[in-house]
């Protein structure tokens, strides 16, 4: 069978009884896996164990494109921007946006190895609205408490959904790692974002969500025993909390530094600067957390109300470059934010920090 | 194919580039005879992150993606460099020497692997081709940060 279909999420979905059987391969590893009538052939991939090759998860970046050899398949998104990477005419696909009417088997593009090193394998879950919090005129921490509870490591993401809205998108945790019965996540609104519209707008404690994680390759272990420094911008700061909450709750800091850029455009951007006062109180010597105002000047208030963090204008990844000239090496970095900011922190990490790219850690999934 | 064959087919490829438009045919040819054909296949990598830079790459036919550091992962900030765009570019700039970004082919592709320090010794000979050159670099480097400038501001 060649047949591809490409349904927009409210049709109807004519989906097989069964899981369908899926077989992957690259130039250099083959491997099969199960995937359920309503799944992402990505999601299914990952939930057996497969490291078929992502980044974003949600139809953003390309990543896990395959080309489709054998099987019925319908699509997601018809609009993802990662189909700009694809040869529809060679039966390319997103793999994140792909689901099984039939077996099937894809070829992944290059050498990726498909065996899973990941410590826990992503899995799917369900959770309902306990909690949504304002933290900016445009942000808020969204609470959600979980069933079964979320097993993963610091800096990791999962992906949201509402039954009512098409489509899946990646936030990182905000809280402590382990098994969480609750998660945090902050969300940014987006202009007309339907989920974002959705959260600010008509979202309601006990309003059901499903998830699938953790996800993501940019984790945070005291047991590394490194410094490391972390440049993160707006809603991007939710995983470098994670990774303080880690470091400090392990006393990582008490051997280890911690060089802290978190980017807001104005002094009314900023937020969580309570807790990160509590952290840079806890560990007021190995631990210096920098609010970067790229709009604004600092204000002589929050100076002074909080006045174990440091202030200054400017943007996250200029002020690491000044503060720590002469000092990255040895240092694990992770970056956290909009794409942009996260490709010019690579830029001067490699450039002027030196760092090795393996020590350079991200996700990028806006 | 001979290799006056192979050098006729760089010629016509460098000719139609942007950055070599209004360089003399004489200069053209000199740069056709010392650029390499090569082929890539989809998936596979041109050059990565940390990799020593040598030579600069016109893209004769397909797609290739590129992504500041990276580790051989895409990501979402890549751009696609189409036909007729020019690769590696840090070859010709003397002082960079360690490459600080990943190419990947999205489907097979030919490129034309020029050595950077040749180049420039036919540039060397050639003032105005140089200057046309250099020029042109430089206001793809300017466009390139008045981009990522822009992008920032509206980022966070």
């Amino acid at each position: 069978m060649s047949e591809t279909q490409d349904l927009a999420f409210s049709a109807p979905r004519s989906a097989p009884r069964k899981a369908a059987l899926i077989e992957a391969r690259s130039k250099t590893s083959s491997c099969a896996f199960h995937a359920e009538p309503q799944e992402p052939l990505l999601y299914a991939a990952l939930r057996a164990g497969v490291a078929v090759p992502y980044e974003c998860a949600t139809g953003t970046c390309g990543t896990c494109k395959a080309r489709r050899i054998a099987g019925v398949i319908v699509g997601d998104w018809g609009e993802a921007p990662g189909k700009a990477y694809l040869r529809p005419d060679r039966d390319e696909v997103l793999l994140c946006q792909t689901r099984a009417l039939s077996d099937c088997s894809f070829e992944i593009p290059g050498s990726a190895n498909l065996a899973s090193t990941t410590r826990v394998r992503p899995y799917f879950g369900r959770g309902i609205v306990a909690r949504i919090e304002a933290l900016t005129e445009d942000t808020v921490e969204l609470s959600l408490d979980l069933d079964p509870a979320l097993e993963f490591d610091a800096g990791q993401f999962a992906v949201l959904r509402v039954p009512s809205i098409a489509g899946y998108r990646g936030y990182s945790m905000v809280n402590h790692p382990g098994t969480a019965k609750q998660a945090k996540f902050v969300v940014k609104r987006k202009p007309s974002g339907a989920f974002t519209d959705w959260l600010f707008s008509r979202a309601r404690p006990g309003d059901p969500i499903e998830w699938f994680g953790p996800l993501g390759k940019a984790i945070f272990t005291p047991q590394e025993q490194r410094t490391i420094v972390c440049i993160g911008g707006g809603s991007g700061i939710a995983s470098i909390m994670s990774i303080l909450e880690a470091g400090c709750s392990s006393r990582h800091f008490d051997h280890f530094e911690a060089a802290v850029y978190f980017g807001v455009r104005s002094n009314a951007d900023a937020f969580y600067l309570d807790q990160l006062h509590r952290f840079a109180e806890t560990f007021p010597t190995t631990l210096r957390i920098t609010v970067a105002i790229s709009h604004d000047v600092p204000a002589a208030e929050i100076r002074e109300r909080y006045p174990l963090l440091a202030f200054e204008a400017g943007f996250p990844h200029e002020i690491a470059t000044r503060d720590l000239a002469g000092r990255f090496a040895g240092r694990v970095a992770y970056l956290a934010g909009p794409p942009i900011l996260v490709d010019v922190s690579i830029r001067m990490l490699i450039t002027q920090g030196r760092l090795p790219v393996r020590d350079i850690r991200y996700d990028k999934f806006s | 194919m001979s290799l006056a064959a192979v050098e006729s087919d760089n010629f016509e490829i460098l000719r139609s580039t942007d950055i070599l438009h209004g360089v003399s045919d004489a200069t053209v040819k000199k740069i056709a005879a010392v650029a390499r054909p090569k082929t890539v296949d989809e998936g596979e990598t041109v050059y990565s992150v940390g990799d020593p830079v040598r030579s600069a790459y016109v893209v004769a036919a397909g797609r290739l993606r590129f992504v500041l550091g990276g580790d051989g992962r895409p990501a979402a900030q890549g751009t696609i460099v189409p036909a007729g765009d020019i690769l590696g570019w840090a070859a010709l700039l003397g002082d960079q020497p360690r490459r600080i970004a990943t190419v990947i082919a999205l489907e097979e592709c030919r490129l034309l692997d020029i050595e950077g320090e040749t180049l420039l010794q036919i540039l060397d000979q050639d003032p105005r081709a140089g200057y046309l050159v250099m020029q042109r670099l430089a206001r793809m480097i300017t466009q390139s940060f008045l981009e990522q400038s822009t992008l920032l501001k509206g980022a966070t």
